[in-house]
């Protein structure tokens, strides 16, 4: 009996009609193909049509309209908000990050936690309006906050509903790699808690903290359903303002106008999204 | 070289009985007073929105007064 070459060591088996393997860069075209139809090609049309006119020509006059005192306004509005839902979703986040990474991490609170938090880090839009409307609004049952229609605080605080979750979720991990050890090493060396979290602590988590806060920062800065419920009538927000231009009721609608108001949404979460990776690579260092 | 642990993991050297008075455990006693106050102000912080609307949707025609025509129109 002959011994087939399958059974040496190392040995491709031998099979007939062998297929013909694909270049490694065929996984990715999936990939690359949704986010070319989904990302780059809205892009793509929003900085195209920034750049023409409403007759049909191009021309950078649309770009004066962000010199305009209402959308420097929205714009101004747009960063306030979202400067003030980011730092509260991540001040209120880390802190519920760590309360639940310094638990059991098989236990029932922090599964419990982090699947509630994956499905209120998406939860938005008319329904939280109308929840929080319902709970401190004019008529709220719990009580009637004089602050709530006041931009931006009260739409912060319904903002920070999703915003909190987002950023324990995001934050985790760091949280997680943070080493019990260390901790016992500074004890050892006599340092307190609050030095502890000063020079050890606090620079580990840093990066990961300011990352996640960028997220938050992005993730605000789209948000449209939840404030065009909380207050429709005014634009305060970048989101607002195109809407409004757009459903003008009076045949002002402007379309080349709102493309000029995403493309300056585009360039902002560039920014962002630029300081999240760069701050995502410092993170990850002490992750591995 | 002992592997190292995260947050939520027991330490993996043996520590003797007595060595988890003192210090440790005041420390084990102040984690988790926080994280029940955490766990109890951010419960209530998701909670009470939720709340708030079903008691709204079970809201009558007077303030305060109770009644279930909202859900049963859904299915009418």
């Amino acid at each position: 009996m002959t011994v087939a070459a399958t059974t040496e060591v190392g040995a491709r088996p031998s099979r007939a009609g062998r297929r013909p393997s694909a270049p490694a860069w065929v996984g990715t075209v999936p990939f690359f193909a949704y986010v070319g139809i989904f990302l780059l090609l809205p892009t793509g049309i929003v900085v195209y049509n920034a750049f023409k006119n409403p007759n049909g020509g191009y021309s950078l006059a649309g770009l004066k309209a962000l010199g305009n005192s209402q959308i420097r306004g929205v714009f101004v509005g747009s960063l306030e908000l979202c400067l003030f839902s980011s730092l509260t979703g991540a001040i209120f986040g880390a802190i519920l990050a760590y309360a639940v990474a310094s638990g059991n991490p098989d236990g029932v609170v922090r599964r419990l936690y982090l699947a509630v938090s994956g499905v209120l880090a998406q939860f938005g839009g008319v329904t939280l309006a109308f929840a929080f409307l319902v709970l401190i609004g004019p008529v709220g049952l719990l009580m009637h906050a004089s602050w709530y229609l006041n931009f931006p605080w009260g739409i912060t605080v319904i903002y920070a509903y999703f915003q909190i979750p987002l950023m324990v979720l995001v934050f985790m991990p760091a949280m997680d790699g943070l080493k019990v050890q260390w901790r016992e090493a500074s004890e050892n060396l006599g340092a307190s808690a609050w030095q502890y979290w000063r020079h050890v602590g606090a620079p580990l988590l840093a990066p990961a903290f300011l990352g996640s806060a960028l997220l938050l920062f992005a993730n605000a800065l789209s948000a449209f359903a939840t404030i065009e419920a909380w207050e429709n009538q005014i634009a305060y927000v970048v989101p607002q303002q195109i809407s409004t231009v757009l459903n003008s009721e009076v045949g002002l609608a402007n379309v080349n106008e709102a493309d000029v108001l995403a493309l300056g949404m585009v360039i902002m979460v560039a920014i962002v999204m630029t300081g999240y990776v760069l701050l995502q690579r410092r993170a990850a260092r002490w992750l591995r | 070289m002992a592997p190292l642990a995260s947050v939520g993991e027991d330490t993996l050297l043996t520590v003797p009985a007595s060595g988890r008075r003192g210090m440790q455990a005041r420390r084990r006693r102040r984690l988790n007073l926080f994280r029940y106050v955490a766990f109890t102000l951010f419960g209530a912080f998701f909670l009470l929105p939720f709340l708030a609307m079903v008691r709204f949707s079970l809201e009558g025609s007077k303030l305060g007064t109770w009644s279930v025509p909202a859900w049963t129109q859904i299915v009418s």
